[in-house]
C-alpha cells in the first residue's frame, strides 16, 4: 500500500508517473501529485519541450487566489500504477505532475490522511 | 473576453511604435491584482515584453514595457515558436466560424478540430478525436474545442508553499 510523500509539508499522497507524447516515442518520468481540487491534469512545461508536445487547445484556468489565465493544453499519455489515460493536460512552471479530477475520477481511490496511506484501483 | 492584437494593430494602438517594429509572439494572458490584462509577448529578438491593458473591456493601451520575469525556458525555441504561431492560426479560424459551427447540427455540443483552416474532424469524446486526427493528419499543431455556447473556466485551486 503506498505511502504519502513525506518531502511535501503536509504529506501528500504521490506517485510514480510516465508522461509519452501521443506517438509515444518520448516519455518522461516524473514525481505526480494526486490532486481532487484541480478540475484538469499539469504537467512540467518542461516536458513540453522534451516530448515535443504540439498544442491542441487553451482553457481559462482560475487560479487558488482568483487569478484568471489562459493556459495551452497537449494530449498526452499518462500512465501511472498500471493505468494508462490518453487525456488533455495544461502545462504550468512546476516541477511535478497534478493528477486531476479528468482522471482520477476514472478510479477508485481511498486516501488515509490519518495513517499516511492510500489505495487507487479500477473498479 | 482578452483580445488579440496583430503587430499591425499594436503600431496603430501605441504610442511607443519604435518598440513594436519587431515580431512579437503573444505568449500568455494574466490578470493583475487590479483586474488588468497583462499580455507578454516574445520577440523575435527573443527579448520579453509585457502590455498592460488597464481596462478589462476598453483595448486602451496604457503601459508598454520590457518584462524581466522569466518566461519559461521552451518558449524561446524558434520550434515552439513556428508550432505556436500555426496553433494560433488554427485557434483564430474556430473563433471566425464558430457561430457557424454552433448552428450547424453535425457539430453542435461536439468537439471539433480545426486543421489548415477547416474542420478536419469533429467527435463527442475529445480523445477519440485526438487519436483519429493525429492518426490521419500528423502530429502537428491541431486546434480541438467543444462547440459550446458557455464557456467553461477550470479550476486548479493547489496553492504550494515555496521552499
Amino acid at each position: 500500500m503506498p505511502h504519502f510523500d513525506s518531502t511535501f509539508d503536509p504529506p501528500a499522497a504521490t506517485l510514480r508517473v510516465n508522461v509519452h507524447n501521443p506517438l509515444r516515442t518520448k516519455s518522461k518520468r516524473s514525481k505526480g501529485k494526486l490532486d481532487t481540487g484541480a478540475d484538469i491534469s499539469v504537467i512540467p512545461e518542461d516536458l513540453v519541450e522534451e516530448l515535443n508536445l504540439q498544442p491542441s487547445g487553451e482553457e481559462p484556468v482560475l487560479g487558488y487566489d482568483g487569478s484568471l489565465s489562459i493556459k495551452r493544453k497537449y494530449f498526452v499519455y499518462i500512465s501511472f500504477s498500471g493505468f494508462s489515460f490518453f487525456t488533455d493536460v495544461l502545462s504550468s512552471p512546476r516541477s511535478n505532475v497534478l493528477l486531476g479530477r479528468d482522471v482520477l475520477n476514472q478510479l477508485r481511490i481511498f486516501l488515509s490522511g490519518k495513517e499516511n496511506i492510500f489505495t487507487i484501483s479500477d473498479p | 473576453m482578452l483580445q488579440l492584437y496583430s503587430q499591425n494593430e499594436f503600431k496603430r494602438k501605441s504610442t511607443i511604435s519604435k518598440i513594436l517594429e519587431i515580431d512579437l509572439i503573444p505568449v500568455s494572458f494574466e490578470k493583475d491584482k487590479t483586474k488588468s490584462n497583462i499580455i507578454k509577448f516574445l520577440g523575435a529578438d527573443e527579448t520579453r515584453y509585457s502590455l498592460s491593458e488597464k481596462a478589462p473591456i476598453s483595448p486602451c493601451l496604457m503601459s508598454f514595457q520590457i518584462d524581466h520575469s522569466p518566461f519559461p525556458r521552451y518558449w524561446i525555441k524558434k520550434r515552439s515558436l513556428e508550432s505556436i504561431k500555426s496553433f494560433e492560426r488554427e485557434r483564430d479560424t474556430f473563433f471566425k466560424i464558430r457561430n457557424d459551427l454552433l448552428k450547424d447540427n453535425k457539430y453542435a455540443g461536439k468537439y471539433v478540430a480545426i486543421l489548415n483552416g477547416k474542420v478536419v474532424g469533429s467527435d463527442e469524446n475529445k480523445s477519440s478525436l485526438a487519436k483519429r486526427v493525429y492518426e490521419k493528419h500528423g502530429y502537428v499543431p491541431i486546434y480541438m474545442e467543444k462547440l459550446s455556447k458557455k464557456k467553461r473556466v477550470r479550476e486548479l485551486p493547489s496553492p504550494e508553499r515555496w521552499v
